[in-house]
C-alpha cells in the first residue's frame, strides 16, 4: 500500500511493534509483574471462574469496547441484533470492527447532523418521508419503464463526471 | 469481519438496475460484514442518481425512491459506516493521481481506504474495495487492496469470496 506514510510501511510497522513490546516489557517490570507466567492461559481463566467471574458476563470485553465508545457501546450493545453480531457461538464478544478506530469514521453526532443535511437536501428537491416497497421493487420498475441492466447508464455517466471522455481502461 | 469499502459505481448499483444490481443485494445483505463509504462517495451517488432524473432517464417516483434508499442504506444501516477525507486524504491523493492517473477525488478516496483497509488490517480485520471502475480497481489493486467488481462476479459467488478474505 504506497499510499500509506512511510511510518506506517510493513517493515516499519513491525519495528514499531518490536519496540512497543520492548516498552510493555520495560512497563511491566517496573508494575512488578516482570518475567514469564506461572501458569498457562487455561489455568489462569480456570482460577478467574474459581473466584466468581462468569465467563457469559463477557465483563472484560464489554468494558475494553466502553472505554473505547463510552455511552455509544452500551446503546449500540444494548440492541440485540448488534450483539448478536459479534457474540460467537462460544459466547465470546468479537470486536466490531468499528474498533478500528480510524479517527476519520463519523462519530454519533457528526452522522447525524450529515443526516439532517441529506433530508433536508431531499426535501428540498421534494423528497419527503421514507422509502415503501424494496429496492429491488424499485429496480423492477426501472427495467419496466425500459432502462436495460446491461447498458449500465448510471455507473457509465458517474465515470464520464469524473473523467469526461477519457475511456476507463 | 469483512470491510467492504464502497466506490460510487458499485454503490449506485443498489438503486439503478444495471449489470451487478443483484451481486451488489448479496454484498450488502451478506453476513459478518461491515461497509464503509466516504461522505463524498454518499454525494456522488446522489448525484448521478439526480443526473439520470435531469436526462429523463429516471421519472419523478424512481428519482424520489432512490434517493430515500440510498439514505436510509447508509444511515439507518447499523453496520455502514460513513468516513470523512482529511486533508491527509486530499494531499495523499496527489501521489495516488501521479503514479495511476486518477482524478483528485477518486485519489482521495482510494487514499482514505487505503487507510482504513490498514487500521482494519491491524485489528484482525480484511477489506474489499467494491468498485466497477477498472482504472480505481487497478490502481486499488496495485496499492494492495483486495478488490471486486460487481459487474463481473455473480450473486452466487459472494459468500465464497466474502469467506475467502
Amino acid at each position: 500500500m504506497a499510499a500509506k506514510p512511510e511510518q506506517e510501511t510493513p517493515a516499519v510497522f513491525d519495528e514499531h511493534r518490536l519496540e512497543m513490546i520492548r516498552l510493555a516489557r520495560k512497563i511491566n517490570e517496573e508494575a512488578g509483574i516482570g518475567g514469564e507466567p506461572q501458569w498457562t492461559i487455561e489455568e489462569l481463566r480456570r482460577s478467574m471462574e474459581a473466584s466468581g467471574i462468569r465467563a457469559e458476563d463477557n465483563e472484560g470485553s464489554r468494558e475494553l469496547l466502553r472505554m473505547r465508545y463510552g455511552s455509544d457501546y452500551d446503546e449500540w450493545y444494548g440492541n440485540a441484533s448488534n450483539r448478536a453480531s459479534v457474540t460467537s457461538s462460544d459466547g465470546s464478544i468479537a470486536m466490531p470492527s468499528k474498533a478500528t478506530a480510524d479517527p476519520a469514521i463519523l462519530n454519533k453526532q457528526e452522522r447525524a447532523r450529515l443526516l439532517r443535511m441529506a433530508e433536508d437536501a431531499d426535501a428540498a428537491a421534494g423528497i419527503l418521508g421514507e422509502p415503501e416497497g424494496t429496492v429491488q421493487d424499485l429496480r423492477r420498475r426501472m427495467e419496466e419503464s425500459g432502462i436495460r441492466p446491461e447498458d449500465n447508464i448510471a455507473s457509465r455517466e458517474l465515470l464520464r463526471m469524473r473523467y469526461g471522455d477519457e475511456s476507463d481502461d | 469481519v469483512a470491510i467492504l469499502l464502497w466506490d460510487a459505481s458499485a454503490l449506485l448499483k443498489r438503486f439503478v438496475v444495471e449489470t451487478g444490481s443483484a451481486t451488489v443485494d448479496a454484498l450488502c445483505d451478506a453476513s459478518a460484514t461491515e461497509h464503509l463509504c466516504t461522505t463524498l462517495t454518499y454525494v456522488e451517488v446522489a448525484a448521478a442518481i439526480r443526473r439520470r432524473f435531469n436526462q429523463n432517464r429516471l421519472d419523478a417516483d424512481q428519482f424520489r425512491d432512490a434517493r430515500q434508499f440510498l439514505r436510509t442504506a447508509v444511515f439507518a444501516a447499523a453496520n455502514f459506516e460513513l468516513r470523512s477525507l482529511t486533508n491527509a486524504d486530499i494531499f495523499g491523493a496527489i501521489d495516488l493521481v501521479d503514479r495511476h492517473n486518477l482524478n483528485s477525488a477518486d485519489g482521495a478516496i482510494l487514499h482514505a481506504y487505503l487507510a482504513h483497509a490498514l487500521l482494519a488490517q491491524a485489528a484482525g480485520n480484511s477489506s474489499l474495495l467494491i468498485a466497477s471502475h477498472r482504472r480505481l480497481l487497478r490502481a486499488a489493486l496495485l496499492e494492495g487492496l483486495r478488490v471486486l467488481d460487481p459487474e463481473t462476479v455473480g450473486e452466487a459467488d459472494v459468500p465464497v469470496i466474502l469467506a475467502a478474505l
